[in-house]
């Protein structure tokens, strides 16, 4: 049984008179992968938001079962979120320049490393604009990989990739997780991905942001995964929910 | 065209038109260049003391002008009501012809430099203040975003995120306001002053002396290319993100 890391509790969350997500309770386990998945709109990055502190949510509240604060938190934005006037180099180590002021050996060793493990290691003095996207986005998991969070939040960090591109990423981020407990929550709304990322995935309704559905992949961690039996089953079976979830919310909006 | 062939390529279309211009309208009204470049390379410590009156005078300027104009920009861009205070009587402000001031700004700084550099400072800053308000206005939101992710504390946005996103638009409103800078403070010395390019110029003049006039138009011109090539040299160093693009 792996311990809580954090619980929302009866959590609120909108903008001004509207409220995206209704009383919300949810825990998440430590270094569990988790992927978040639902029809656009549905609040699936507000949720991600309020988990990352981005947002503070209108009523309920969240609550760190550790000692982690939400400073433990890092989040890889859609857009990425690279500086155009930092280098690769400058925008990996940037998270931890804001954290702790400089940087120390051990950190500087552990770029290099990192950039090494990303394919990175030859780019460290190009600026984002001279990378491609699949790059740019490793750029961004691994700034906030430096940051050795206890959650790594990820909005759609693919959706803007190619199919061979989008699958090498998800490889890197398998291979990444397996390397120290973190918990991972990535919002797609791509059913493979959720798949194939999640070692639980949510389904996530329109109506209050209800998470409706959890499925249980007990084959995360596979990178063979992609052509295995289990794996279409679960994406038929998530694909099933997701058409009655359509359908209760009223149809297509 | 590699730099230095470009340069070459200028002057080259600036001597011959030069040269049209002094043939058209008779060497004692236009001298020929090789004549102009004969008196300012004899004048040249009588010239070369004159431009640094003038340069001090604009440099200060400049200096003075980024340091209060860049950061109020930056206020009124990061804090709406004061941008929405404080826009309104910037753009009543800003067509007034600042020249017009020189009397009040003599009378209340002297006679001396002051007066003169307050002069060119009024002409930049409405220049740095809008370009910079519209700089950080123009930041993607997402970059913000980003800052917030990483935990950065207030300075660290300003250091990582507002200052080097704002530097390209900054070096450009010094560029565009350069010229209309060196104008100005040429009409500035005519006043109550025996020192400056624009005195220079303006000297040679009444003392019919073209060639002298010329020489130091010549000496008025170069004075604008070190300032221009200036900034380039700052911009290489300071946004070398930029110099990688195609």
């Amino acid at each position: 049984m792996r311990k809580h890391l954090l619980t929302l509790n009866e959590v609120t969350v909108g903008y001004g008179e509207q409220t995206i997500i209704d009383n919300l309770t949810l825990t998440l386990e430590k270094g569990k992968s988790y992927t978040l998945i639902g029809h656009s709109g549905c609040g699936k990055t507000t949720l991600l938001f309020t988990l990352g502190g981005l947002i503070q949510p209108k009523t309920g509240n969240l609550n760190f079962e550790s000692e982690s604060t939400p400073s433990h938190v890092a989040t890889v934005l859609q857009e990425y979120g690279l500086f155009p006037w930092k280098t690769v180099r400058e925008n990996l180590s940037l998270g931890l320049i804001i954290k702790y002021k400089k940087l120390s050996s051990e950190m500087t060793d552990s770029i290099a490393k990192l950039a090494i493990k990303l394919g990175l290691d030859t780019h460290l003095d190009k600026y984002p604009h001279q990378l491609s996207g699949g790059q740019k986005q490793r750029v961004a998991i691994g700034r906030a990989w430096l940051l050795s969070p206890e959650l790594l939040l990820m909005d759609e960090p693919f959706s803007a990739l190619d199919t061979i591109t989008r699958e090498a990423l998800q490889n890197s981020v398998i291979g990444l997780s397996s390397k120290q407990e973190t918990t991972w929550v990535t919002v797609t709304h791509n059913i493979e991905e959720a798949v194939f990322l999640g070692r639980e995935i949510l389904l996530m309704s329109q109506t209050g942001g209800a998470i409706t559905h959890r499925f249980d992949n007990p084959s995360f961690g596979d990178l063979e995964l992609r052509e295995k039996p289990e794996f279409y089953a679960l994406c038929l079976q998530i694909r099933q929910a997701m058409k009655e979830i359509h359908l209760a919310d009223g149809g297509a909006r | 065209m590699k730099q230095s062939k470009r340069h070459l390529y200028a002057l080259c279309v600036i001597l011959i038109v030069w040269y049209l211009m002094s043939f058209t309208a008779g060497q004692r009204l236009v001298p020929a260049p090789h004549d102009t470049f004969m008196v300012f390379v004899k004048h040249a410590p009588t010239i070369g003391l004159h431009v640094v009156y003038s340069l001090y005078r604009i440099l200060v300027a400049i200096f003075f002008t980024v340091i209060i104009g860049a950061p109020i920009g930056i206020l009124i861009a990061m804090h709406p009501k004061l941008d929405s205070w404080l826009s309104p009587v910037i753009y009543a402000l800003y067509p007034v012809p600042k020249i017009a001031f020189l009397p009040l700004l003599m009378l209340f700084f002297g006679l001396g430099n002051l007066s003169k550099i307050i002069l060119v400072g009024l002409i930049l800053i409405f220049q740095i203040l809008v370009s910079t308000r519209d700089g950080v206005k123009g930041i993607n939101k997402s970059y913000f975003t980003a800052m917030q992710t990483l935990g950065a504390s207030k300075t660290q946005v300003y250091r990582h995120l507002i200052i080097p996103a704002l530097l390209p638009n900054l070096l450009t409103s010094l560029r565009v306001s350069i010229g209309t800078s060196i104008s100005v403070l040429f009409f500035a010395e005519n006043f109550a002053t025996k020192y400056g390019i624009g005195y220079y110029i303006m000297d040679s003049w009444l003392k019919l002396d073209y060639k002298g006039m010329f020489a130091g138009i010549v000496a008025i011109s170069l004075m604008g290319v070190f300032l221009f090539q200036s900034i380039d040299f700052i911009e290489k160093k300071l946004c070398r993100w930029q110099n990688t693009r195609d």
